[in-house]
């Protein structure tokens, strides 16, 4: 079942928020998470990742580093900030809300 | 043989030369590259065919840029400004830009073929084309009979005034209305740009922003049209034959249409570019501010205010107004959310100093007054001088709030917003009321 695309830009910022929670990470590996938690349904670009990334750090809701890593593979990685966790649980909450109305009623 | 560094940095170099992303980015889809490469390579794929596919999957190379330049906020070059899906030719809106703008021009012509070019038509210059951009914001904006049944009784009592009010020499006060009542009737039309909501904060902050842009925009279309002027006068007297006469009869009344198209212009333009107004003033600020503190200083030092005379209260006002523009459209463009920056520190620093230079004006004007006698100018000057300067003090506190205090930076908007009451107020009681009370003198 493929997302649309309405739905796939609305739900873009609490899902990488959600995957950022779990520890810091990097555009290439969050595009493979999404990939792998969806069975291969969400397929997302890096025209629209990283745009989305850097938004989040403009609004300080992640910040980036460079890193070195291993093999001197050089990638910049973005972790999760307080603003950013406290935006992630409004995302939440919205959604659960809409969830809720959904399954009839119980919000 | 296939060198695959050497095809990665080709790759790099073109997606830098389409522009919109900045080199960190680039060095990130680059890093973004190296990671698919590699996994293609694990799949079985050579070099090349890794190469290739992950630059094939990385999606089309314009549209990569073309997301990266909107973050970046740059995509002004992009946009035409009639790009519209139906190919059916002209927009309906357009059309009645054009039919609005013919309007305006016919009726700054009817104007003066009732009431020549005397001061009567001075006063009542501005109404061929606010009402028209007016009655185009209420029809675009849906902003209900409400609000057009008063715009249209108060212009039309405006209008009426502005007729019947006579002109007794010197007509300084006829002056002080031809110069007000513009402002008067620009600052109500905000009324139609609310779209029915009439105290929202966000939409008054909009109105000051389009009204902005409308004036640079008008500036610039009607330098394009002055320089018309100049070329077609000048090709037709190589010809032998001399416009002057059709020009003052006819021709000049285009320059009606000029407002017309900058609001149209402005409305289209809104959320594709970035107002050219903040741009202006974040260039101009830091210069102005430095122009104040030396003039403060010098002021001070010297302590030689006996040349205050009532001429360089105009001055001040000027002054005044132009730190007023500054900081108003600085913070126009500021998103709400920032933390505080050098610049708001400079607009503090900018508003307090003009605060500063007026009330030294005014301390060494303010005794003179008395022997000077009343006037309408001189009413209309300091009055102005006062309101001025309360804006810039609200100005100041709103932005102490801010910076010292930590306080919301919406409150600034806030205090701002409630001050264009106060300035339509004024411009109504200089443009209408100040004319009967001088007996029209």
């Amino acid at each position: 079942m493929e997302l649309t695309r309405d739905l796939v830009a609305a739900s873009s910022v609490p899902l990488v928020l959600s995957l950022l929670k779990n520890g810091p990470g990097y555009g290439y590996a969050i595009i493979r998470a999404i990939r792998e938690l969806s069975g291969g349904q969400v397929e997302w670009t890096e025209g629209m990742l990283y745009p989305v990334l850097h938004r989040l750090e403009e609004q300080k809701l992640v910040e980036s580093y460079w890193d070195n890593g291993v093999a001197g593979r050089r990638r910049k990685y973005y972790r999760i900030t307080e603003q950013g966790l406290n935006h992630l649980q409004f995302q939440l909450n919205q959604w659960r809300m809409v969830d809720g109305l959904l399954r009839g009623g119980g919000l | 043989m296939f060198d695959l560094s050497e095809a990665v940095k080709r790759w790099k170099t073109g997606v830098l030369e389409r522009g919109g992303m900045k080199t960190e980015d680039a060095d990130e889809l680059e890093s973004h590259l190296d990671d698919s490469i590699e996994s293609l390579r694990i799949s079985g794929l050579s070099e090349e065919e890794a190469f290739i596919i992950a630059v094939k999957r990385m999606g089309s190379q314009g549209l990569l840029n073309e997301e990266f330049r909107k973050v970046n906020g740059r995509f002004w070059k992009d946009l035409p400004l009639w790009e519209k899906k139906e190919t059916t030719g002209i927009s309906h809106e357009t059309v009645l830009i054009l039919i609005l703008g013919a309007v305006s021009i016919i009726l700054a012509w009817a104007f003066v073929k009732i009431w020549k070019w005397d001061i009567t038509f001075g006063r009542l210059m501005a109404f061929s084309f606010v009402p028209v951009i007016t009655a185009w914001l209420v029809w675009k904006y849906k902003s209900g009979w409400k609000v057009s049944l008063f715009l249209a009784l108060f212009y039309g009592a405006l209008f009426i005034l502005m007729v019947l009010y006579p002109e007794k020499s010197p007509n300084h006060t006829s002056l002080i209305s031809i110069l007000h009542m513009p402002v008067l009737i620009i600052l109500t039309a905000g009324l139609a740009y609310q779209k029915g909501r009439l105290f929202e904060l966000q939409g008054w902050m909009d109105f000051i922003r389009y009204i902005g842009e409308v004036f640079i925009y008008g500036v610039l279309v009607g330098l394009g049209l002055l320089v018309l002027y100049g070329l077609t006068m000048a090709l037709f007297q190589v010809i032998g034959i001399d416009l002057g006469r059709v020009f003052q009869d006819y021709l000049v009344f285009i320059t009606a249409a000029v407002p017309v198209a900058a609001a149209y212009l402005a409305e289209a333009k809104r959320s594709v570019v970035e107002n050219f107004a903040p741009v202006l003033a974040r260039i101009f600020t830091p210069v102005f501010t430095l122009l104040l503190a030396l003039f403060l200083i010098t002021a001070l030092v010297m302590n030689n205010n006996s040349h205050m005379a009532r001429d360089y209260l105009m001055v001040f006002n000027v002054a005044e107004l132009l730190a007023l523009g500054l900081t108003v459209y600085s913070i126009s463009a500021r998103n709400h959310g920032e933390e505080r920056r050098v610049s708001d520190w400079l607009l503090f620093t900018l508003a307090f100093l003009a605060l500063a230079a007026d009330i030294v004006a005014l301390t060494a004007v303010i005794g003179r007054l008395a022997e000077w006698g009343l006037s309408p100018n001189k009413l209309v000057l300091l009055g102005l001088n006062l309101i001025l300067l309360a804006n810039l003090a609200v100005l100041g506190t709103g932005f102490s709030r801010f910076l010292f205090f930590r306080k919301p930076f919406a409150q600034i908007e806030k205090l701002q917003v409630m001050f264009i009451p106060v300035f339509a107020a004024w411009c109504l009681f200089a443009a209408v009321i100040l004319p009967p009370l001088f007996g029209f003198r």
